[in-house]
């Protein structure tokens, strides 16, 4: 009787979780870091350093502990300020849970250990030596149970329990092959005794913890196929068919690549353990638990699966960022089934679409050089497994047809809520691409759509009146290319691979589209004239043009701007000097305070200068820009970026200035005297006399990037750089922003 | 002379006035005046080449190196583009010249009845010291992205110079003298009085690093290649006759073949933004 009811109210709560989990993912927002800001976000680097207690560090000499300690900082509060570290989360605060769940009966560990959340789609996860551990949005998307992801953390738990990152650290600087690129790996990389005893020592943990053993070697599966998609699932011939739009059915005939990874044991030569010998291993531990199944069952957790799906939009979003729209639209697939009205899936569907329609356009006034050629072209994808076949059709669709499944996609989502901005953003992106493509002519479309077509042609043939016929004899020449261009052919039928030819006959037809797409024609026209004034010109004309406007696009008229946390590196030959960094970073402060005070420009910052103050909505308002610039600056010649301009827009507002400035600023002393040199120059002492003040002088090399971000629109206004062979001293930095301060403040001349 | 100056200072105010945007420059001052100090030490040519010359000391002549070459120089510049600068400068270089191969000075010459006279006399002569005084436009063109006059840059002038020698008196000491006033008779007729000064042209590289002390002050350090010409070869006949112990030619030769030992040279100094 007791576990009839058990099983009713278990009933009950999924249903009513189901709704909530609906309403919430319908109307999905991305993660945001809430509440209190923990100590590892607010606490600088440098006091880091200062507090660490070094106590597991006695095996290491003073210089490599030294090292260490500066390093292994250092890189830990690059994650953490990397934009992708949430805190207070739905994710991070459900992993903690489950993290102090694990460690229950671990009372050394208790406390100790903070878990937070990743947004990446790399399925990873980490420990650290301070105590935090990071779990990828992108590991939990593929997982299955919530067995797994405690089989996952006590792993990592037990890297951070037997100190095995210094263990790695010893081995590196033993084997003398450590650079920035190895130790960066420190977080992650273990050997194979260190990964093979985490395996087995979290076997015990999870069995405590009380999960069933069956799920624990599948998570092997899970590492082994990560690079696939979240789900295998069979993409549907009727996916794209609206009562518009009919895509035929051999789109999706072609063979589907099949999926490579496969559980190998030679590891010879691998640092690490394969997965086949790690599975084995576990499978022997877990034989050693009798006990399995007397434990509490955890692994049915409706929460871990709402999580999931939380990490499986998240999903999206970065691949969406990431400009991969085929893995995007291939996760909104599969997220559709089950949320079939969330506005946040057509919103990043739109963009996606956009990304494969950009693919048919080039950026105004690049020219179609073999370079810039290869900029407004990715390189192709090998995909594997049921993605493999969206990725085919895609990429098998001409020009015209990516711009046509872009525009009917970009169309609908818009037309199911018009006042969805950014539904209506894209769909005005999407005219514009359209226009800036030489392959698209609304008069070219059939003004009826495949089935009406279909039904027209057909009612044709069988009409067997003189006036048809002689409608068909009329056909000459001419008239039989221009009609196959349309898709028909000359037998009155349909040419299915120009099936996009017959499914935009509704938007051709809708009076705004057309008001747009010529409002949006006369803009090119302009353009168009300019660039063909450009090409009347003398070489020596042209090249005074090209000046001025390289000159002009610095002019901004820039009275006010928002400076974002600058990226400034000190680096030796291979290595970050923490401390140098931490000066040059204060100095560079300094100096753009300074030099904007001098020119009369206000300046409110984003920066992590005084973490103490940082909010956790500061601290989101710095995820959103390091992500619409890390998208805007990877992309800046050819984008067509709008999913953030509303984010942009609200801290527009908040800050009130309408640009942002964002610098990076490498430098770097490392002047050319090898042994070799040295030698030579000190034989050939005359030719010394004059290399070695040289070779002293320009050994400093600075590395200046500044990028404008225009608030208001999303758009990267400025990609600037720099280059030169100064010491990042005070004034060297103090006239350098000086001048670009200058140029930022006027305003753009006519040419 | 007076016009070339007029002429050059109003080419430099053209220049200022070439590029109204603020942006050019240090600090938006682009009109900077520079305070140098060059020079060179010919240690190698001192010690493998040259032959020890002969400084007066105490009323005596004594054996030394030939070590001195400094100059100052002050230029005013104006930066026209971020990389690209113009500048006039005005320098002075003082260097020493041995007129002598050997301890000994000759000089054959048709006396007033017309007979070819040939002397010889040991004798030791102190180094000629030359003052050249150079005007010469330049350019700067900064090395990458760098703003003049900040960073690294190099420089390339051509030079107007005047070559003079301040002190025509040399302390001269007969190594056999035979007569009282010979001293002072030589000395008369030491230099030929035709080589009073040479002018010539100098072709100038430079490449240094502006290191920023202040918002208005910036040190520089660099080197400079110097090829010189000079001029009125032709004016001195090669085998000249002259009752002069140096004749015209063999000052316009020693002069030049100096000029030539001083192409490197080191350089450093203040910039001065205005």
């Amino acid at each position: 009787m007791i576990k009839k009811g058990t099983n009713l109210l278990v009933c009950a709560l999924i249903v009513v979780f189901q709704s909530i989990g609906q309403s919430d993912f319908n109307n999905y927002q991305p993660l945001r870091s809430r509440g209190p800001v923990p100590k590892d976000f607010s606490t600088s680097t440098l006091a880091k350093i200062k507090q660490d207690n070094r106590e597991d560090l006695k095996s290491l000499n003073g210089n490599k502990e030294d090292f260490f300690v500066e390093q292994i900082n250092y890189s830990i509060d690059e994650i953490l300020r990397s934009g992708n570290v949430t805190f207070g989360d739905t994710i991070s605060k459900y992993i903690q849970q489950l993290g102090d769940r694990l460690i229950a009966g671990e009372t050394d560990l208790k406390g100790k250990l903070r878990f937070y959340v990743y947004n990446s789609t790399e399925a990873n996860a980490f420990s650290t030596r301070q105590g935090i551990v990071f779990v990828t949005t992108g590991l939990i998307a593929q997982l299955t149970s919530e067995a797994q992801l405690a089989f996952v953390l006590s792993h990592e738990i037990i890297h951070y329990q037997e100190h095995h990152v210094l263990d790695l650290f010893e081995y590196a600087t033993r084997e003398k092959f450590y650079s920035y690129n190895e130790k960066a790996r420190f977080l992650s990389n273990y050997s194979r005794e260190n990964e093979l005893e985490a395996d087995r020592l979290a076997v015990k943990m999870v069995h405590d913890a009380g999960y069933r053993s069956s799920e624990i070697n599948k998570t092997f599966d899970v590492l082994l196929y990560s690079y696939l998609p979240f789900e295998e699932m069979k993409l549907d011939k009727t996916y794209f068919n609206t009562a518009e739009m009919y895509v035929p059915e051999m789109y999706f005939d072609f063979k589907r690549n099949e999926i490579s990874a496969k559980f190998k044991y030679n590891d010879y030569l691998m640092s690490h353990p394969n997965l086949a010998k790690r599975k084995e291993q576990v499978t022997d531990q877990v034989g050693k638990f009798k006990d399995w199944e007397k434990q509490i069952l955890y692994e049915d957790s409706l929460q871990f699966f709402y999580i999931r799906d939380v990490a499986r939009f998240e999903y999206v979003l970065n691949k969406v960022y990431e400009d991969e729209p085929v893995e995007a639209l291939y996760a909104i697939y599969i997220l559709e089934k089950k949320y079939p009205e969330s506005t946040f899936l057509k919103n990043y569907k739109s963009q996606a679409w956009l990304d494969v329609m950009k693919l048919t356009v080039k950026k105004e006034n690049t020219s179609y050089s073999p370079y810039s050629y290869s900029l407004n072209r990715k390189k192709q994808r090998y995909y594997e497994g049921q993605i493999s076949i969206l990725n085919q059709f895609i990429m098998v669709l001409p020009k015209t047809g990516k711009l046509v499944m872009g525009l009917r996609n970009i169309y609908d989502v818009y037309q199911s809520d018009t006042t969805n901005s950014i539904a209506r953003k894209c769909y005005e992106t999407a005219i514009q691409l359209l226009v800036k493509s030489d392959d698209f002519e609304t008069e070219k479309f059939s003004s009826r759509n495949f089935t009406e077509t279909l039904a027209y042609l057909r009612s044709l043939k069988q009409d067997t009146s003189s006036k048809s016929q002689l409608h068909a004899a009329e056909w000459d020449k001419y008239a039989v290319i221009e009609n196959q261009s349309k898709g028909v052919t000359e037998d009155f039928g349909i040419d299915s691979t120009k099936f996009y030819m017959y499914g935009i006959s509704d938007i051709i037809r809708d009076s705004n589209f057309v008001k747009e797409f010529k409002h949006s024609a006369l803009k090119k026209n302009l353009l168009d004239k300019d660039n063909d004034d450009f090409n009347l010109m003398t070489d020596a004309e042209q090249e005074e043009a090209e000046y001025f406007k390289y000159d002009n696009e610095v002019h901004l008229n820039m009275d006010s701007m928002l400076v974002f946390q600058p990226a400034i590196f000190e680096t030796n030959r291979t290595e970050i000097d923490v401390f140098k960094t931490f000066r040059t970073r204060d100095l560079v402060f300094r100096e753009i305070y300074s030099n904007a005070e001098d020119l009369d420009i206000q300046v409110k910052s984003l920066s992590l200068n005084q973490l103490e103050t940082l909010s956790a909505d500061d601290w989101n308002d710095y995820s959103i820009l390091q992500r619409s610039l890390t998208r805007a600056i990877t992309d800046h010649e050819n984008d067509y970026f709008v999913l953030d301009v509303p984010n942009l827009n609200g801290i527009h507002s908040k800050f009130k200035t309408g640009k942002l400035l964002f610098m990076e600023y490498h430098h770097m002393y490392s002047p050319d005297l090898n042994f070799g040199n040295v030698a030579l120059f000190t034989v050939l002492l005359p030719v010394g006399l004059v290399y070695f003040p040289i070779a002293i002088l320009s050994g400093h090399y600075s590395d200046w990037q500044f990028y404008v971000l225009d608030l208001k629109t999303g758009e990267l206004v400025l990609d600037r750089s720099y280059y030169v062979n100064e010491p990042a001293s005070k004034h060297n930095i103090g006239s350098r922003l000086n001048g670009m301060f200058h140029q930022l403040k006027q305003t753009k001349n006519d040419y | 002379m007076i016009i070339r100056k007029t002429l050059l200072c109003w080419l430099l105010l053209v220049c200022a006035s070439f590029s109204g945007a603020q942006e050019v420059g240090y600090y938006g001052h682009r009109i900077f005046l520079e305070l140098d100090g060059q020079g060179q030490i010919p240690l190698l040519q001192n010690i493998f080449g040259e032959r020890k010359g002969y400084v007066s000391k105490g009323g005596t002549l004594n054996s030394s190196y030939n070590l001195l070459d400094v100059a100052y120089r002050a230029s005013l510049n104006v930066a026209i583009t971020e990389p690209v600068g113009f500048g006039i400068e005005f320098s002075q270089r003082f260097y020493k010249v041995n007129l002598q191969s050997i301890d000994e000075i000759t000089r054959n010459y048709k006396d007033s009845s017309g007979v070819m006279i040939t002397e010889y006399l040991p004798a030791k002569v102190a180094y000629l010291p030359i003052r050249e005084t150079v005007f010469m436009p330049k350019l700067f063109v900064a090395l990458n992205d760098s703003r003049v006059p900040c960073g690294f840059a190099s420089e390339i002038g051509i030079g107007y110079s005047l070559i003079q020698f301040p002190q025509r008196d040399l302390e001269v000491e007969l190594l056999d003298q035979q007569q009282p006033d010979q001293t002072a008779q030589v000395k008369d007729k030491l230099l030929d009085s035709r080589a009073e000064e040479f002018r010539g042209l100098v072709f100038m590289y430079g490449f240094r690093m502006n290191y920023p002390l202040t918002k208005r002050v910036l040190f520089h350090i660099g080197f400079r290649y110097q090829y010189a010409m000079q001029f009125n070869k032709k004016k001195f006949r090669r085998m000249d006759e002259s009752e002069y112990w140096f004749s015209g030619r063999e000052i316009w030769s020693k002069v030049n073949l100096r000029r030539q030992l001083g192409i490197f040279s080191f350089g450093t100094g203040l910039t001065f933004t205005l």
